[in-house]
């Protein structure tokens, strides 16, 4: 019983990075309507940017965690601006051949600056070991834990009584209907890829010091991404963050007591069945987020 | 008639002056830029293992900057070729192909990944062309090698089946029950398989073996499943990027087990990555080669700033062999590369002997190492072969 709770909370710790990731995805997809193919190599780039910034440059690790959001929300409007504002009202086709285009910019942009040798960021909270609920794990990975419902629920409130929230919503419901009582979808746009890059910097601080960096990583997180997006209901916010905690717990439980080597079929495996038996997602509906 | 007679004299007397110039023209143009000799080298250049093929490259390109500073092979110099194989068998076989026909190599140095030399050995004894591995460490790969098998395939490194029973012995000596961790791949698989085999026959208990993705985040749900059957050691099959957010889980779950490593566990990239010396600090690897401030450390030093990683040396000394091949065979046509290979016997003094038997198989030395504080410690030395 004790290895079973103690796989749980790994799995909730996984799938909390995983719905950080996913969020934002959700966001662009619900708001949007817009597939991006390179999400996971932002968070990549956050990663290289969070690196750089409290190893290479040695800034203490609150003042790096504090500049990440305002840095990562920066890079999400130069990339909304470059990459997705010519496409917003194109093709899918098209939508997805600008991000892919993009993913691949990003990884191999990062491999001619840096190289393609992974990094570590390990900070004093993740060498720092404490016991939670008489589990033994890093105060880094604690503060994931405690730190990510909370985001969760900012995220939350925010969509549900914000005026900017209001709107992104009036818009992932019925674009038309929104931009004809004057919500500007240029402003939408931005403001999606600011929270969804605000939630890929936070993640980053998270995240990043109890793992490594390396270029290839991000795609990845972007399929894992889509596959729990289909699992909770495509374009979801809420259905994705826990779709996202549910699929980390059971790669955790099927690591432990099916087969290790399935770890990362488990996210298509339940995104198929989905698929079959219930298209529109978990919490899918037929509009808005 | 007259006239033509004397036509025809005069074109008699142009013909020696036509021919000498002819002879001239021709010696000029022979006389004219060297054929270099093609080699390939196929790297993991991406993807989370990328660290090697860096490795890879630097390590080739440095013996090839200094045969080619000593005047290179048969008076040509040699021209280095680097593919990018992704560890991925499917990308390996491309890489391997645009080395054979777009570069037209005479030979090429092998992957890492075993996954991948697998991949390719067929491709290789369809064209006609020597890969020679000098990484890749999965048992098949001999044994699918040299005579009745594929003889364009040779192997200068040591194999899994080796290594295995080296770190074996220094495991049963020290534990009755051992788990095994390794990524889910050719090279993992195979390692595993003989050392699952070789600590059996020793009488360690294998509480589990299990399997990771390379490059993936998390491994606590392995190693907590590994924590709660509390073996006294741990096998970990892994490179320095995977090894390092493994051990910082495996001390965030207070694990206590005896480390014994395969791949680049014990090495100076981990201690870079993990950025703690009390990390697995007492880890042992039984390695295909040790830092032991050689001829070699000291020139990759000066040409890249920096001591040479653990995956750097044996891809130079691999260039060394073809090098050592293209000179007995006096050709660098490729199935005389091959025939020269059997004939090879080098000495090198930070390796061990190169000779390749009749599985196309080199016996090098293994190294037995240690991380101490920081540092790979080499404990020893000894033959991998008993002589």
């Amino acid at each position: 019983m004790r290895l079973v709770l103690e796989q749980v909370l790994n799995g909730l710790t996984t799938g909390a990075m995983y719905a950080l990731v996913a969020a934002g995805l959700a966001l662009t997809v619900g708001v949007l309507r817009v597939v991006n193919f390179s999400h996971g190599d932002l968070f990549m780039l956050g990663g290289y940017l969070f690196w750089a910034l409290y190893i290479h440059l040695r800034v203490p690790y609150p003042v790096a965690a504090l500049l990440m959001v305002p840095l990562m929300v920066l890079l999400g409007i130069v990339y909304q601006h470059v990459v997705i504002r010519p496409v917003v009202r194109r093709a899918w086709q098209v939508q997805l051949i600008a991000t892919l285009a993009a993913a691949t910019m990003i990884n191999n942009g990062v491999i001619w600056l840096l190289g393609s040798t992974p990094q570590s960021t390990p900070t004093t909270l993740s060498r720092t070991i404490v016991q939670f609920l008489g589990f033994s794990m890093s105060a880094q990975r604690l503060l994931m834990l405690l730190a990510a419902p909370a985001v969760f629920v900012a995220l939350h409130l925010f969509l549900q009584r914000s005026r900017i929230g209001q709107a992104m919503r009036a818009v992932s419901q019925n674009r038309e209907a929104a931009e004809a009582v004057g919500i500007e979808l240029p402003v939408m746009a931005l403001w999606t890829f600011a929270i969804g890059t605000a939630l890929i910097g936070i993640a980053n601080v998270l995240v990043t010091p109890v793992y490594t960096v390396f270029p290839a990583m991000g795609l990845m997180l972007t399929l894992k991404g889509f596959a729990v997006m289909t699992v909770g209901g495509f374009g979801r916010v809420n259905g994705t963050i826990f779709a996202a905690l549910m699929l980390g717990v059971v790669e955790a439980l099927g690591a432990g007591y099916i087969h290790s080597g399935f770890t990362d079929a488990f996210a298509f495996i339940a995104m198929v069945l989905t698929l079959l038996l219930r298209p529109q997602g978990l919490f899918g509906r037929k509009v808005g987020i | 008639m007259t006239g033509l007679v004397s036509r025809a004299t005069r074109w008699a007397r142009l013909l020696p002056v036509i021919a000498a110039s002819t002879a001239l023209m021709a010696g000029a143009t022979h006389a004219g830029p060297v054929e270099p000799i093609r080699l390939g080298i196929s790297g993991v250049m991406s993807g989370p293992l990328s660290v090697i093929g860096e490795d890879y490259r630097e390590g080739a390109h440095l013996a090839v900057e200094q045969i080619n500073a000593a005047g290179g092979v048969l008076g040509r110099p040699i021209q280095l070729f680097v593919v990018d194989n992704q560890c991925d068998p499917a990308q390996g076989i491309n890489a391997a192909g645009n080395l054979i026909f777009a570069h037209r190599v005479a030979a090429f140095i092998g992957s890492s990944c075993s996954g991948v030399t697998l991949a390719v050995m067929p491709v290789i004894q369809r064209i006609g062309i020597v890969q020679l591995t000098v990484g890749s460490t999965n048992p098949r790969i001999t044994e699918q090698a040299g005579r009745g098998g594929n003889i364009w395939q040779f192997r200068m490194n040591i194999d899994d089946a080796i290594m295995a029973r080296g770190t074996s012995e220094l495991l049963a000596d020290e534990a009755r029950v051992a788990a095994i961790i390794a990524p889910d791949n050719d090279f993992g698989r195979g390692a595993a398989d003989a050392f699952r085999a070789n600590l059996t026959s020793k009488g360690v208990r294998i509480t589990s073996t299990e399997l990771y993705t390379s490059g993936q985040p998390d491994f606590r749900p392995l190693l907590s499943k590994i924590k709660a059957a509390n073996p006294e050691a741990l096998v970990v099959v892994a490179d320095a990027p995977d090894a390092a957010p493994m051990a910082q889980q495996f001390v965030e779950l207070g694990m206590s087990a005896k480390i014994f490593g395969r791949g680049s566990v014990v090495s100076a990239e981990f201690v870079r990555l993990v950025r703690d010396n009390r990390i697995w600090n007492g880890a042992k690897e039984v390695n295909r080669w040790a830092p032991s401030n050689s001829r070699f450390e000291q020139d990759y030093a000066r040409r890249y700033g920096r001591p040479p990683r653990i995956h750097a040396p044996l891809p130079y000394y691999g260039i060394h062999v073809l090098a050592e091949a293209i000179r007995l065979a006096r050709s660098d046509e490729r199935r005389a590369i091959r025939d020269a290979l059997t004939q090879v016997n080098l000495t090198f003094p930070e390796l061990g002997p190169v000779r390749f038997n009749e599985f196309h198989q080199a016996h090098p030395d293994m190294f037995i190492t240690q991380l101490r504080d920081g540092a790979v410690v080499t404990l020893g030395r000894r033959p991998s072969l008993a002589r």
